[in-house]
């Protein structure tokens, strides 16, 4: 055997021992795509990479058949793609003050374009290591800027607020899921500050005041 | 080497071929490809938008608008622990919907108008231009719509109780204040994926909407045993004093009449094509 098909013979096979391993339940962390988002650092992968329907060969098969358009529609391979579904298997509300499928009406049409709030993953970009990886305070006019409220009993009313583009100050108010039990702020001086708001997105522990109102399940499967 | 590179690729693409589609296990079925009789997707759109009229009329009339008078109180903040109230009518199809949209069925439902007291469920673009054809002409209008790529059909909402009007026209909030008895106040919004539905199909998506009227019915009658003093809850209903009807007695009455206008819906669909067939 010369020196060169030695060497060659040796790659392949460490390289198939090493992707073996990388493939065991252990060492998943290991090819991990980027820090989870905080609350999710105990979650297995399994919990959203949920294997696709049929073996690697009929899935393969499928798509080849799509692609030759011998079949209208692709069939997710190896796992089944993110979406909304995975997302409220945990974190289902009662009272969700912005789901996500309320943004599929005709109506958002260019909040869909700009920022695709009807996608959880559109703000929630798993492993980023942050809370919420794409939101701007201006994204709220996309929908808000014609709101009126006669009887106003905040300190700035809000169509003074949107007339001054004070858009940091949603949030500082109105926790954009509801999710907290807490009695609305209406001295605009005393909300949340933009920083805080920030720093909540990153990583931090929630600025909103009273407890959680839902606590998301700790894994899919729980009943 | 050139020809070595070719014999090489030829091999692999045969070798592919034999193990995708010769020997390969059976293939994965095809979600889109549609099996039995298909009925136009406007069917299915009528059939759901004819059960969730008779839940919201039941609802608007026997339990808002006569529990009123029997007692009880109903407001857009009812989720608030402190307040003992029920939903609203609007609030409570909002509820119906959030459960059709956890189920598997692809449909979705939205209420909206061109004067609504929140200004979120205010209509615009496309949707504005159907309202005002429906307010010419009293029919439901049907459309696709490209960037979800859902057929989209909305019904007119009318004013069926004179609690419609006058919370309407004595709301604050409220950009209208001339509103009549069965007006056209807003629209129903439907969306589904699919151009054609089998009969499974419609039953699928008609049991989802009672599903969402009836847990949220259930999510009221919770609420009301929380009350200070919660009503009565068996076979009565708010017309014979402090009472609210049970789920399965509201539910009972509610099917009875939502399920001849489904079928109505479906026989006269039945009708229409026998007649088209006899014709061509």
């Amino acid at each position: 055997m010369t020196t060169k098909v030695y060497g060659y013979s040796m790659g392949i096979s460490v390289s198939i021992g090493l992707l073996i391993l990388l493939l065991q339940q252990d060492f998943e962390t290991w090819h991990s795509s980027g820090d989870l988002n905080p609350g999710h650092e105990k979650l297995d992968c399994k919990e959203c990479h949920i294997a696709s329907e049929g073996t690697i060969r009929q899935q393969l098969q499928a798509n080849v058949r799509f692609y030759l358009d011998q079949r209208h529609t692709e069939n997710d391979f190896v796992f089944t793609k993110i979406n909304n579904k995975h997302c409220i298997a945990c974190h289902d509300r009662e009272d969700d003050h912005h789901p996500s499928y309320r943004f599929n009406e005709p109506k958002f049409k260019k909040a869909r374009e700009l920022i695709h709030p009807e996608l959880c993953i559109s703000c929630h970009q798993e492993h980023t290591g942050q809370r919420i990886s794409h939101f701007k305070a201006s994204d709220c006019q996309l929908c808000h800027k014609d709101m009126r409220i006669e009887d106003d009993s905040i300190t700035v009313p809000h169509d003074e607020l949107i007339k001054r583009e004070d858009w940091h100050t949603c949030l500082g108010c109105h926790d954009y899921h509801g999710n907290h039990e807490m009695k609305l702020e209406t001295t605009v001086g005393r909300s949340i500050k933009a920083q805080k708001i920030q720093a909540y997105f990153n990583s931090a522990d929630s600025p909103y005041p009273g407890k959680l109102i839902h606590k998301a399940k700790e894994s899919i499967y729980e009943k | 080497m050139k020809n070595k590179i070719f014999v090489i690729s030829v091999l692999f693409f045969i070798s592919l071929s034999i193990y995708l589609f010769k020997t390969a296990p059976e293939p994965l079925a095809d979600s889109s490809i549609k099996v039995g009789s298909q009925f136009p997707v406007s069917v299915l759109f009528r059939a759901v938008a004819a059960e969730n009229a008779v839940a919201r009329a039941i609802y608007t009339t026997e339990i808002v608008g006569k529990g009123k008078k029997a007692g009880l109180k109903f407001s857009e903040k009812w989720r608030n622990k402190t307040l003992d109230a029920g939903p609203l009518p609007a609030l409570f199809l909002k509820e119906a919907s959030k459960t059709i949209e956890k189920s598997p069925v692809p449909l979705g439902l939205f209420l909206g108008s061109d004067f609504p007291i929140v200004s979120t469920n205010k209509f615009s673009g496309v949707q504005v231009e159907k309202l005002k054809q429906i307010r010419v002409d009293s029919n439901p209008a049907f459309f696709y719509f490209t960037d979800i790529k859902r057929h989209v059909a909305m019904f007119p909402d009318y004013a069926v109780a004179e609690g419609c009007v006058t919370c309407h026209n004595e709301h604050p909030d409220s950009p209208k204040k001339d509103w009549k008895l069965n007006d056209i106040m807003g629209a129903t919004t439907w969306l589904y994926p699919d151009e054609t539905v089998s009969l499974e199909e419609i039953m699928d998506a008609v049991s989802v909407v009672r599903s969402g009227i009836v847990t949220a019915y259930l999510q009221y009658l919770e609420k009301c045993k929380k009350f200070q003093n919660p009503p009565e809850i068996g076979n009565k209903w708010p017309e014979q004093g402090y009472f609210l009807p049970s789920s399965e007695v509201f539910l009972a009455a509610y099917e009875q009449e939502a399920s001849q206008q489904t079928l109505k819906i479906l026989l006269s669909h039945t009708a229409k094509t026998s007649t088209a067939l006899k014709d061509s």
